[in-house]
């Protein structure tokens, strides 16, 4: 949705009601399963992640005052909870991981996204996002925000409403993390290269 | 350059926030370092492999439910009032209430006993104190049949009053509007004999008469009243007369001049020049 799009249905939903907020909300809807499922960094949670982002729109659209577009301040909310149900499950699984360990019936930690097994796929995509994964929560929405969602540091760093430079600093620590996790995948498959 | 401002300047160069001084530097460093190349390519090769946003494989029936239910939560919609935002505001009125109630409290209640009264005693600055109109912006009316006697000024009550006192260079010095030209002499009423020779008197004392005029205005009143014109006219201007004699130094020491009042430069002009609009028109 461009800005000028963006505009013309925040209005219409500030005038008309349920109605142009239920577009508002259809529109940015895969924005905000994005990153809740990349920034969540649980398939299980981000259900929720999802539907609470959009109860936060939905309340909090007529406090939106346009210093940004509609898009990022979307984004920053979502990212927001994203982080927060991110961080509640790194405190449960903290508690709860040493007893699953002992009972010997630790399911694998996001064993869909096992590097180690998408990297047998070959795809280098699917292999680093599971490295996203596997980064810190904030570094994880500078990287979602900055690459899969295509914005710019400035906008990134309105949407998580700290200044750039930290953005710069998230993403120096990102693409060093990940330039390392991608080590071994780039190195199989160099090897395999004749 | 170092490897690591190298590589601090290839993320700078990928975020687009690359000068051209420091994009002259780097390819000059890239020219001779392999490590900062291989750096270079692992970090476009993850930004090429993560760009572009996922599909959504969310079906509509989902999506629909979870923003139905996202609408209804939001109760009267974006351009509505927050839970939040009406117990503020209710907590903000109500402590705004319980002040003003507190307020009236203390100041309109009669006294309680062992407590004085607020407004048993005369309030400074209230509409309870009369205060003097300035003697000249309007002059005394006068009515025939009814002669009262122009407004005396309150006695002094004794105490400083510095703020007024207060000399002050820049105060530019009032100099009281004059009367109304008269109409011609004849066709002068009695009243207006009387208007014209009272206002001559206030701008002769600076509005306060003294008790030696007061006598002859009363007799040009009385004369006035009964249609004998010209004694009248002999009684204002006695009183005219006796009110510019009067040592005027004396009068200023025993009525201290109020900041409000307007400063009579020279009291004798005005009269004199309004003794000649009677007498001859002019």
């Amino acid at each position: 949705m461009s800005g000028v799009e963006s505009v013309v249905s925040l209005r219409r939903a500030r005038a008309h009601g349920t109605e142009a907020l239920a577009e508002v909300l259809h529109s940015h809807y895969a924005l905000v399963w994005r990153l809740a499922r990349r920034v969540a960094g649980a398939d299980s949670e981000v259900e929720d992640v999802v539907q609470d982002a959009l109860v936060a729109v939905a309340t909090s659209l007529g406090r939106f005052r346009g210093q940004c577009k509609l898009s990022t301040w979307i984004a920053g909310i979502t990212v927001r909870t994203a982080v927060r149900h991110a961080e509640r499950r790194r405190r449960y699984e903290a508690l709860v991981a040493p007893l699953e360990n002992d009972a010997g019936t630790t399911p694998g930690r996001l064993s869909s996204d096992d590097p180690s097994k998408v990297a047998e796929a070959k795809d280098l995509r699917a292999y680093l996002l599971a490295c996203v994964s596997r980064l810190a929560p904030e570094q994880r929405a500078s990287v979602c925000l900055r690459y899969l969602e295509g914005m710019a540091l400035q906008e990134v760093a309105q949407a998580l409403g700290v200044p750039p430079g930290t953005i710069k600093s998230r993403l120096h620590g990102a693409r060093q993390a990940l330039r390392g996790m991608m080590a071994p995948y780039v190195a199989e498959s160099e090897g395999e290269t004749p | 350059m170092t490897c690591d401002t190298a590589q601090l300047l290839i993320e700078d160069e990928l975020d687009g926030t690359l000068g051209a001084e420091q994009a002259q530097a780097l390819r000059a460093h890239l020219r001779e370092c392999t490590a900062c190349v291989r750096v270079r390519e692992d970090l476009r090769r993850i930004e090429t492999a993560l760009s572009g946003p996922e599909d959504c494989p969310v079906a509509d029936v989902v999506r629909n439910a979870m923003v139905d239910k996202a609408v209804s939560r939001a109760g009267a919609g974006p351009g509505g009032v927050s839970v939040r935002t009406v117990v503020v505001l209710a907590t903000a009125a109500s402590l705004v209430l319980v002040c003003w109630l507190g307020w009236l409290r203390t100041h309109r209640s009669g006294p309680s006993p062992g407590q004085p009264s607020v407004t048993a005693g005369p309030v400074r600055g209230s509409l309870q104190t009369p205060r003097v109109p300035p003697p000249v912006a309007s002059a005394p009316s006068v009515s025939r049949g009814n002669h009262t006697a122009p407004p005396r000024r309150p006695p002094h009550s004794g105490r400083p009053r510095l703020a007024q006192r207060r000399y002050s260079p820049n105060r530019p010095t009032v100099v009281p509007p004059g009367p109304s030209p008269p109409p011609p002499a004849d066709q002068l009423t009695p009243a207006d004999v009387c208007r014209i020779y009272e206002t001559a008197l206030a701008f002769a004392r600076d509005g306060r008469p003294t008790g030696g005029p007061l006598d002859l205005v009363s007799t040009a009143r009385v004369r006035a009243d009964s249609g004998d014109l010209p004694g009248a006219i002999e009684a204002y201007e006695a009183a005219v007369e006796a009110s510019v004699r009067s040592p005027a130094s004396t009068w200023v020491a025993q009525t201290p001049p109020d900041a409000d009042s307007p400063v009579v430069q020279n009291p004798s002009p005005p009269a004199d020049v309004l003794v000649a609009w009677l007498a001859g028109g002019g």
